[in-house]
């Protein structure tokens, strides 16, 4: 969203070198970049609701998500 | 349900490919697609988990839209992809992806479901092309 382009771009740049460098190669400590993201996605989330942007489908996250992955169907 | 599956292979090693699927759009293959932002992101047990919202542009036929937008109750587009090291050769990467379509509520529900499929089809091919030109944007060291 152009409204988070400058929150996006440095979030981002954090990102793509922790993903690089750390957790490609093991490590799961992603605090480096949390403070980025937190200004990131509240600028994101304040835009949805501007918007009226509503997922309707919003789930959390569930530690089997890659596993169980198959499509359900929601009405 | 309609299930559609393709297999493709990238000459570049997984660790390249998966750093290229990460900032896949925007790009000039797939126009439709004007952005893509995190909504939600957490590494849970060793896994890293995003949720992303992609803004994009609705490309379908007018008459479809006309058709699914007031009759149509339902309808979904679920995609799998699996990137993975290629078993024959780890300095390549074999991608898997899957659609699973479903149109409900219309009388040409399957008619439907395969136009979806083979527009899903189409794009398949550009997002794997737009794949290859992150690869070199990022090889090029050109900022993201």
């Amino acid at each position: 969203m152009d409204e988070c382009k400058s929150f996006k771009k440095q979030y981002d740049q954090c990102f793509n070198a922790w993903f690089r460098d750390k957790f490609l190669k093991g490590s799961n400590d992603d605090s480096v970049c949390s403070e980025l993201l937190k200004n990131y996605t509240g600028c994101v989330k304040k835009v949805m609701k501007d918007k009226d942007i509503d997922i309707g489908e919003f789930r959390p996250f569930s530690p089997n998500i890659s596993s169980n992955y198959e499509p359900s169907k929601n009405k | 349900m309609k299930i559609w599956t393709v297999q493709h292979t990238f000459n570049y090693p997984w660790e390249t490919v998966v750093q290229a699927a990460w900032n896949k759009y925007p790009n000039p293959m797939n126009t439709a697609v004007l952005g893509i932002d995190v909504i939600d992101r957490q590494v849970i047990n060793g896994e890293l988990h995003s949720h992303r919202l992609v803004t994009t542009r609705w490309t379908l036929p007018n008459w479809a839209c006309a058709l699914m937008g007031p009759i149509s109750t339902f309808y979904a587009i679920r995609e799998k992809l699996t990137y993975k090291p290629h078993p024959d050769d780890p300095q390549k990467t074999l991608l898997k992806q899957t659609a699973y379509v479903t149109v409900e509520g219309l009388p040409c529900s399957g008619y439907i479901e395969n136009i979806l499929t083979s527009k899903i089809s189409g794009n398949a091919a550009k997002g794997r092309q737009a794949i290859e030109w992150v690869i070199e944007k990022l090889q090029h060291k050109q900022p993201l």
